[in-house]
C-alpha cells in the first residue's frame, strides 16, 4: 500500500469543478513533482489534500498510510502526518514564531499521547534546525511571518516541516519568491528531510527546483486531471516544449 | 439649570473651587444619551451611581519605591496644590462628567513626585468601588513616576501634570466587575516630558474611559496602548483625545479590542493639531475583532489638523478572525478552537508588554527563546 493514495478525486470551489478525477500514488521514500500550467488545479489539489474549507470533495478518496482521511479536519490530517507548505505563508502578528512552533509540536505530541516536551529540549532542537536553515535565532522571537522576506517565509515553512517531521510533505510552490541562494538553502532542507520512511510532493511551475531535488515521478496536471506521468526526464521535456502539447490529451 | 451640591465630605468640599465645576455643567449640560459624546453609551447609570454609598473606607495610594508625597485632600499640606490645580485641568472638554465628579467627591489624593532621580518612584493606586474619587498627580521637573492603578467600579478622575523633563508611566488595570465604572484621565504635558499609558480592560456592565492629553511643551512624547477583552453583556466605551498645541511633539496610540458574546465596544480616538503645532508626529490605530454573534463594535478615529507640516495617521478596523490564519494554524495540528485562541491571544499581545496586562486580559504567557 502506498503512503499516499488519491483515487478519482473530484473537487469543486464555489460550485466550480476544478479537479475532475485525479489519481495519485506516492510510496514512502519517493519525491513526486506536480507540474502544470496556471489554473490547472495544482494548488487546489494541495489545499484539498490538506482539508481546506471551501474545497468541496465531490467524490473520490484520499488515503494516508491506508487511513481514509477524506473527511478529516485539517488538524487531524496534520496529526496523521500530512504537512502543507504554503505558496503564500500567512502572517500572524502578535504570535511569535517560537510560540507558534511550540504550540504546533505540542498539539502533535498530545494527539499521539506523548508528554509535553521540555522547554530545554525543544529549544535545543529548534536552534539546531534554525542553524541548518541559516536563520538568525532572533527570527524565532518575531511574529509568525510578520515582515519576513519572501525567502524567510519559505525557509520558515521548511523549519515547520522539520519540526513536525511529517510522513507526507506537500510543498506548494515553495520555490516561488526565492533567490538562487535561498533556493539552495531550502532545497538542502528538503533533501535532509527526505528519507525512506517519508514522502514529498512538490507542486512547482519550474524545473529549477527539480535541479536541486531529484524527483522519482513527475505528473502533469492539465484542466484538473493528470494528463501525463513520467520520470524526472518529463520535467526536462516540459521545460523545453511547454505544456501546450499536453492540452487536450 | 438646577445644580445641587451633594452631601460629599465637607472637609474636602470646602477646599474645592466648585464654581468652575458648576459653570462647566451649565455650559455643557448634564450628559444625555444619544448626544454626540454619548451616542452609544447611556450616561444615566453613571450619574445614578454618583449617589452610591461606599461600602468601605477608601484605600489610599501606597508608595512601593522611591520618595513620593501622598496626601489626602483633607490634609492641610494638600490645600495649596488643591487650590492651584484641582478642577482646573479636568474641566470643559467632551462632557461635564468630570465636573459632576468634583461636586460629588467622597475622597481625593495628591500624589507628588519631586525628586529628580535616575530611577522611577512607583505608586500603587488601589480600587475604591462606589467612591467618587479624584487624584491629582504632580510630577515635578526631572522626576520619574510609575503608577499602577486598579479599578473595579466607581467614579475616578485623574488630573496629571508632568513638568519639564519629567516622565509618568501609567498602567491601568480595569478588572471585571458588576458595577458601573467611570474613569476620566486628564494629562498636561510640558517640555521634553513623557507620558506612557498602558490600559487593559475586561468586561463590566458599563465602563467609560475618557482620556484627554494636552501637549503643552515642545519635544514631549505620548505613548498610549490599550487592550480590551469583552465577554457576556459587558460594555466598554473609550473616548481618547490628544491635543498637540505646540510644535515638535509626538504621540503614538494603539488600541486592540476583542468583543465577544453580547458585548459592546465603543471607541472614539481623536488627534487635534493646532495651527502652531508644526513638526508634530501623531499616529492612532484601533483594531477590533468581533467574536460574538451578537457583539457590537463602534469605532471612529478622527484627525483634526490645522498645521501644514506634520506627519499623522489614523485608522480603525473591525472584523472577524482571518480564516486563512485559522487554516494555517490548523494545518500545523492546532484544533480550530486552539487556533482561534492563539490568534486572539496574539492580537491582544500586540498592545501588551507587561505581565499585569496579560493577567487582566487572560492571556497565555509568551514562551521566551
Amino acid at each position: 500500500m502506498s503512503l499516499l493514495e488519491v483515487r478519482n478525486l473530484v473537487v469543486s470551489v464555489d460550485d466550480r469543478e476544478i479537479l475532475k478525477g485525479v489519481d495519485l500514488e506516492v510510496d514512502a521514500g519517493e519525491v513526486h513533482a506536480i507540474m502544470g500550467p496556471n489554473g490547472s488545479g495544482k494548488s487546489t489539489l494541495a489545499n484539498a489534500l490538506a482539508g481546506r474549507e471551501g474545497y468541496k470533495i465531490e467524490s473520490g478518496t484520499i488515503q494516508l498510510d491506508s487511513n481514509d482521511v477524506t473527511a478529516l479536519e485539517p488538524e487531524e490530517r496534520s496529526h496523521k502526518g500530512l504537512f502543507l507548505a504554503f505558496q503564500y505563508p500567512v502572517e500572524i502578528p502578535g504570535v511569535t514564531n517560537i510560540e507558534f512552533l511550540k504550540t504546533a509540536v505540542e498539539s502533535h505530541r498530545a494527539a499521539h499521547g506523548c508528554n509535553e516536551i521540555s522547554a530545554v529540549e525543544f529549544m535545543h532542537n529548534l536552534r539546531g534546525l534554525t542553524a541548518r536553515l541559516e536563520l538568525n535565532p532572533d527570527f524565532l522571537k518575531r511574529g509568525v511571518n510578520e515582515a519576513f522576506s519572501g525567502g524567510e517565509k519559505k525557509r520558515n515553512e521548511i523549519l515547520q516541516m522539520l519540526c513536525l517531521n511529517p510522513r507526507l510533505a506537500l510543498l506548494d510552490e515553495t520555490d516561488s519568491g526565492l533567490d538562487i541562494d535561498a533556493l539552495q538553502v531550502v532545497a538542502r532542507g528538503i533533501n535532509e528531510f527526505r528519507n525512506s520512511a517519508n514522502a514529498i510532493v512538490l507542486v512547482t511551475h519550474y524545473q529549477r527546483l527539480l535541479n536541486h531535488i531529484a524527483p522519482d515521478r513527475v505528473h502533469v496536471l492539465v484542466d484538473g486531471r493528470v494528463a501525463k506521468s513520467g520520470d524526472a526526464s518529463l520535467a526536462l521535456e516540459l521545460e523545453e516544449r511547454g505544456y501546450s502539447w499536453l492540452e487536450g490529451s | 439649570m438646577d445644580v445641587r451640591y451633594p452631601s460629599s465630605d465637607a472637609s474636602i468640599s470646602t477646599r474645592l473651587d466648585r464654581d468652575k465645576a458648576v459653570a462647566a455643567i451649565i455650559e455643557l449640560g448634564i450628559p444625555e444619551y444619544r448626544t454626540e459624546h454619548w451616542k452609544y453609551t447611556n450616561p444615566k447609570p453613571i450619574i445614578e451611581a454618583l449617589e452610591d454609598i461606599p461600602q468601605a473606607l477608601p484605600v489610599p495610594p501606597t508608595c512601593l519605591e522611591g520618595n513620593v508625597d501622598i496626601l489626602a485632600f483633607e490634609s492641610s499640606e494638600a490645600s495649596k496644590v488643591i487650590e492651584e490645580y484641582v478642577g482646573s485641568i479636568a474641566v470643559g472638554g467632551m462632557t461635564s462628567m468630570p465636573s459632576l465628579n468634583l461636586l460629588n467627591l467622597t475622597v481625593g489624593y495628591v500624589i507628588r513626585c519631586t525628586a529628580a532621580t535616575d530611577s522611577s518612584a512607583v505608586v500603587r493606586i488601589h480600587s475604591n468601588p462606589r467612591h467618587c474619587e479624584r487624584i491629582l498627580i504632580l510630577v515635578e521637573e526631572g522626576a520619574r513616576l510609575k503608577v499602577i492603578e486598579s479599578s473595579i467600579g466607581g467614579n475616578r478622575v485623574f488630573e496629571c501634570i508632568v513638568h519639564e523633563n519629567a516622565s509618568l508611566v501609567h498602567t491601568r488595570l480595569q478588572e471585571t466587575t458588576d458595577s458601573v465604572e467611570y474613569g476620566a484621565l486628564w494629562v498636561q504635558l510640558h517640555s521634553n516630558a513623557s507620558y506612557v499609558l498602558d490600559q487593559y480592560s475586561t468586561g463590566t456592565s458599563l465602563r467609560r474611559n475618557e482620556i484627554t492629553i494636552d501637549v503643552l511643551g515642545e519635544e514631549s512624547n505620548v505613548e498610549v496602548k490599550g487592550g480590551w477583552n469583552l465577554e457576556g453583556k459587558s460594555h466598554l466605551d473609550s473616548q481618547v483625545c490628544v491635543n498637540h498645541l505646540v510644535p515638535r511633539s509626538r504621540s503614538q496610540m494603539k488600541f486592540h479590542g476583542v468583543a465577544g458574546d453580547d458585548s459592546r465596544s465603543v471607541f472614539n480616538g481623536r488627534i487635534y493639531i493646532a495651527r502652531d503645532a508644526q513638526h508634530t508626529s501623531a499616529h492612532l490605530t484601533n483594531k477590533n475583532i468581533l467574536t460574538g454573534a451578537n457583539a457590537e463594535i463602534y469605532t471612529k478615529p478622527e484627525l483634526e489638523i490645522y498645521a501644514d507640516d506634520v506627519v499623522c495617521s489614523h485608522g480603525a478596523t473591525s472584523g472577524q478572525l482571518d480564516e486563512d490564519q485559522v487554516f494555517y494554524l490548523r494545518t500545523r495540528g492546532l484544533a480550530k478552537e486552539r487556533a482561534r485562541e492563539l490568534l486572539l491571544n496574539g492580537f491582544l499581545q500586540e498592545v501588551v508588554d507587561n505581565d499585569l496586562g496579560s493577567e487582566i486580559l487572560g492571556l497565555k504567557p509568551l514562551i521566551l527563546a
